[in-house]
């Protein structure tokens, strides 16, 4: 009844959206992030064609409409309606442009971890014994360092860059999806369909990939939903440090990292808007990660 | 009054968003104090449901939507939760199913013995610690005050149900509701655990109600019984006349499905009752079809030998070898059968039957011993081509249809696997034809083709293995309990099955189970095993009617006899 298995992997898309938006239809705080998450990715898919101005186009920026209050006029006739930052640029635009870098920094960095964590899961499920003992400890190691402190390192190392915040990002995160990879295809590796294509005489990786791997990977949707969360907000955090993304190619982050020195001469708004846009997106995605973890927990009954 | 409990035109059903499901209609049973009733049917009667609705535990959405249950006169059936909390324990007992999950695991058995006592009966102090060791003197665990401080897993499954029993009697019930008290327990256990209740029920005067989808259990300790087909009762009466001289014909075809252990028929008697009877499908002319090509000619080897056969599990880990700690599964087996025949390996949980299985079939590595296949050695030669070749020719059929199938996969996806990896068949659409085929003649029709496992019944759902395990033209089938885990009306159709496979394709069959009776009707020669070692090897007929070890005469004792019980009913 949830999951109808067995349609096509488009409509099962198209119906999994709107079965997640009506069945947040009786709670309210689910059903607004659901609707804000829509419109955030339509932002920053769109942003070119959303935002009033392209904050980074030095010919049109300019000084003269430096700290502008939310609402107020801008040189060229625009309204500013979160106002402008030092140099010129408006708020919202650079919100709007902030939250595409910050969402495909996300997004990214947690496919490729997905993809890493996924491979040595599922190897250490499958063939156990020390090699999972051997892999699982490398995991252990890099779980328990503290995150911000790895990337940080990482990216001193590395330097500025989307990429290498990329890769920095990854190399926190791969550890959580190969342990619960692993945890999951380990129960699925002791059960008869396995030891059946055992039987059949298959090869050891066509085992893996083709009956072990679409069984373990439903720990996977709703891990993968929250891990962006988080990423967004290291990445944020990294970014208002410093050691993030370039100015060229500003995030979330460092948009409020720049507003900072504001803050106490009385331009709050370039801190405020960013800060409360990072809010929405980190609240409303873990919002909707734990409506999907509800919905495909098959005790859910009606 | 003289019925203890009445039950009268109860319906109970489970609304849901799909529609209303109906799982009891109209049932009308009665049970007086010191009577054992028995409840038989098979999954999906509603047999459980009942014994839910008379203490009120229904599983939300269910409700008793008509009818009455009377207990002593008094409809209880009506009572709020606060009311009916009294009546249980105190006067309603309960026995669950798995005694493994009926017990808290963090608590010692004796803190939930005076947790129920305290809670059911009006004993303080010292009195209720007496009351709790006589208890579990009454149900025969030695050393109560000592083993009053274990915990439910350092017990054996039987210990552990003669403990729910105990916490059962606690409150001094009238009537106990036992819900397939011993479904998961050996046959030997079986039959203590349910002398245990019978004796309990006659020196207390208890009514018991038994509920439970095996006859054999009924034969042993009811004395009427009710069947139940698809939520209502199709028959009631005292059990030696529903045994012997049953009206209904459902009663009819189940108590004639139920495999004899007296004499051996060519094949079982299917219960045709259900579902509108058999379907029946195109069946393949083996001789013209690419699933015969591969039957071999006479060869001089024998299909399996295998010889000295040893196999170790470390129960204990430990760095230094003398600290580890061993568990010999397999003691040093030998035994070999012929091409064709039907070779029976029976004995209780842990006699090292499914681990010789796996051996065979490659799934573990043996410690020593050797395996050979049609006279190739197999035994820890996993990369050798030679090897992989003759252990294609080996395939099993599990025990559990609801895990031995890839939930991802559609059906014909599944069954055409080993065709498209070994590139058997000429084509794709080729090998789509052959798994059409192969559907249709182990009766599932090739409508199941697109289908996912989820849709299937466990019955159906082992003929999709069977299909799968036929899809790579063995030689060999080994069948690890192959219906141990379906009812006895499906069992007969997949036993079926499985005669006339063997029969077609000329197959060597190595069949496992701890099931006596089915064993007599499946095989024409059977090992007997216990502890991992064999007792005894012998024709079928030989065993049955002349056994030499004392295990095997052991076991052949517990297999109930309903042609015995005119005799009890003689002698109580």
């Amino acid at each position: 009844m949830i999951e109808k298995e067995g349609t096509s992997d488009k409509s099962l898309l198209t119906f999994f959206y709107l079965k997640v938006l009506f069945a947040n239809l009786s709670n309210p705080m689910a059903f607004i992030s659901v609707i804000l998450l829509t419109l955030i990715v339509g932002c920053a898919i769109f942003a070119p064609f959303i935002a009033p101005t392209d904050p980074y186009d030095l010919s049109v920026v300019s000084i003269l409409d430096g700290r502008l209050a939310p609402g107020e006029e801008m040189f060229d006739g625009t309204i500013a309606w979160m106002g402008t930052d030092g140099a010129g640029r408006d708020v919202l635009s650079a919100i709007i442009y902030g939250l595409r870098t910050s969402l495909i920094v996300a997004i990214s960095s947690a496919l490729i971890a997905l993809s890493i964590g996924i491979f040595i899961g599922l190897i250490a499920a499958f063939y156990g014994g020390k090699v999972d003992s051997f892999l699982m400890r490398i995991v252990d190691i890099q779980l328990s360092f503290p995150a911000i402190l790895v990337a940080l390192v990482l990216l001193a190392l590395l330097g500025k860059g989307v990429d290498k915040v990329i890769i920095a990002l990854v190399v926190v995160q791969w550890a959580v999806y190969a342990r619960t990879v692993r945890a999951a295809a380990t129960v699925e590796r002791h059960k008869e369909y396995i030891e059946a294509a055992s039987c059949l005489g298959l090869s050891n990786s066509r085992i893996i990939w083709k009956h072990l791997l679409p069984n373990s990977i439903s720990p996977l949707i709703v891990l993968a939903t929250l891990q962006t969360a988080h990423s967004i907000s290291i990445e944020a955090t990294l970014s208002f440090l410093g050691v993030g993304v370039p100015i060229t190619e500003p995030s979330l982050g460092s948009l409020i990292s720049n507003g900072f020195d504001f803050i106490l001469s009385g331009a709050y708004w370039i801190t405020f808007f960013p800060g409360v846009m990072l809010l929405a997106t980190v609240a409303s995605i873990n919002i909707l990660g734990d409506q999907i973890r509800t919905i495909l927990n098959p005790r859910f009954t009606e | 009054m003289n019925e203890l409990l009445e039950i009268v035109g109860l319906d109970v059903s489970f609304p849901s968003q799909r529609g209303t499901t109906y799982a009891v209609r109209d049932v009308s049973i009665n049970v007086k104090p010191g009577e054992v009733l028995g409840v038989v049917g098979e999954s999906g009667a509603g047999k459980s449901t009942i014994g839910n609705a008379v203490i009120n535990l229904l599983e939300p959405p269910g409700k008793i939507t008509n009818g009455k249950v009377l207990f002593q006169g008094e409809n209880i059936s009506s009572l709020d939760d606060k009311e009916m909390r009294n009546i249980r324990g105190q006067k309603i007992g309960m026995i669950f199913q798995d005694p493994l999950t009926s017990l808290n695991p963090l608590m010692t058995i004796g803190a939930q013995l005076l947790e129920t006592i305290t809670k059911t009966t009006k004993l303080v102090g010292d009195a209720v610690f007496k009351k709790a060791i006589e208890l579990l003197e009454a149900v025969g665990i030695e050393q109560p005050e000592v083993r009053f401080f274990a915990y439910p897993h350092e017990f054996s499954g039987g210990m552990r149900q003669r403990v729910v029993i105990a916490l059962a009697l606690a409150g001094d019930p009238d009537l106990v509701i036992a819900d397939e008290p011993t479904t998961a327990l050996d046959v030997s256990i079986q039959e203590q655990i349910l002398e245990l209740i019978r004796v309990l029920c006659r020196e207390r005067k208890l009514g018991v109600i038994i509920i439970t989808h095996d006859i054999g259990v009924i034969a042993n300790i009811a004395d009427r019984v009710a069947v139940m087909y698809d939520g209502s009762v199709v028959e009631t009466g005292k059990v030696h006349q529903i045994l012997t001289a049953p009206k209904h014909q459902y009663t009819k075809s189940l108590i004639a499905a139920v495999p004899r252990g007296d004499i051996k028929f060519k094949r079982f008697k299917s219960v045709d009752y259900i579902e509108g009877g058999k379907q029946s499908y195109k069946s393949i002319d083996v001789d013209q079809h690419w699933l015969g090509e591969k039957v071999r000619k006479n060869s001089t080897d024998k299909a399996i030998f295998i010889e000295g056969l040893n196999k170790e599990f470390v129960i204990k880990k430990a760095v230094f070898e003398r600290n580890r700690v061993y568990l010999k599964a397999v003691k040093d087996v030998s035994f070999s059968v012929e091409e064709g025949e039907s070779f029976g390996l029976v004995g209780e949980s842990g006699s090292g039957k499914s681990t010789i299985a796996r051996l065979i079939v490659g799934l573990s590595k043996v410690d020593r011993g050797s395996i050979k296949i049609f006279g190739q050695d197999v035994a820890n030669k996993r990369k050798d081509q030679k090897v992989i070749a003759a252990q294609r020719d080996v395939q099993m059929i599990f025990q559990d249809p609801y895990s031995s199938l890839n939930a991802r996969m559609r059906v014909q996806d599944i069954i055409a696997e080993p065709i498209r990896y070994y590139q058997t068949a000429s084509s794709d659409s080729e090998a789509l034809q052959i798994v059409g085929d192969l559907l249709d003649h182990v009766g599932l029709g090739s409508t199941a083709m697109l289908k996912y496992p989820h849709e299937f019944s466990g019955g159906q759902r082992q003929r999709i293995s069977i299909a799968r395990a036929l899809a790579s033209r063995p030689k060999i089938l080994i069948c690890d309990e192959p219906t141990s885990a379906l009812d006895v009306s499906v069992q007969a159709h997949i036993l079926n099955l499985l005669k006339d496979l063997q029969d077609e394709l000329r197959l060597t069959m190595l069949f496992i189970s701890h099931d006596l009776p089915v064993i007599r009707q499946m095989c024409d020669r059977v090992a007997v095993m216990r502890h991992g070692a064999i007792c005894e090897i012998a024709t079928t007929d030989n065993l049955f009617d002349a056994p030499n070890h004392e295990y095997s005469k052991h076991l052949l004792n517990l297999i109930p006899r309903m042609e015995s019980v005119g005799k009890k009913e003689l002698i109580s």
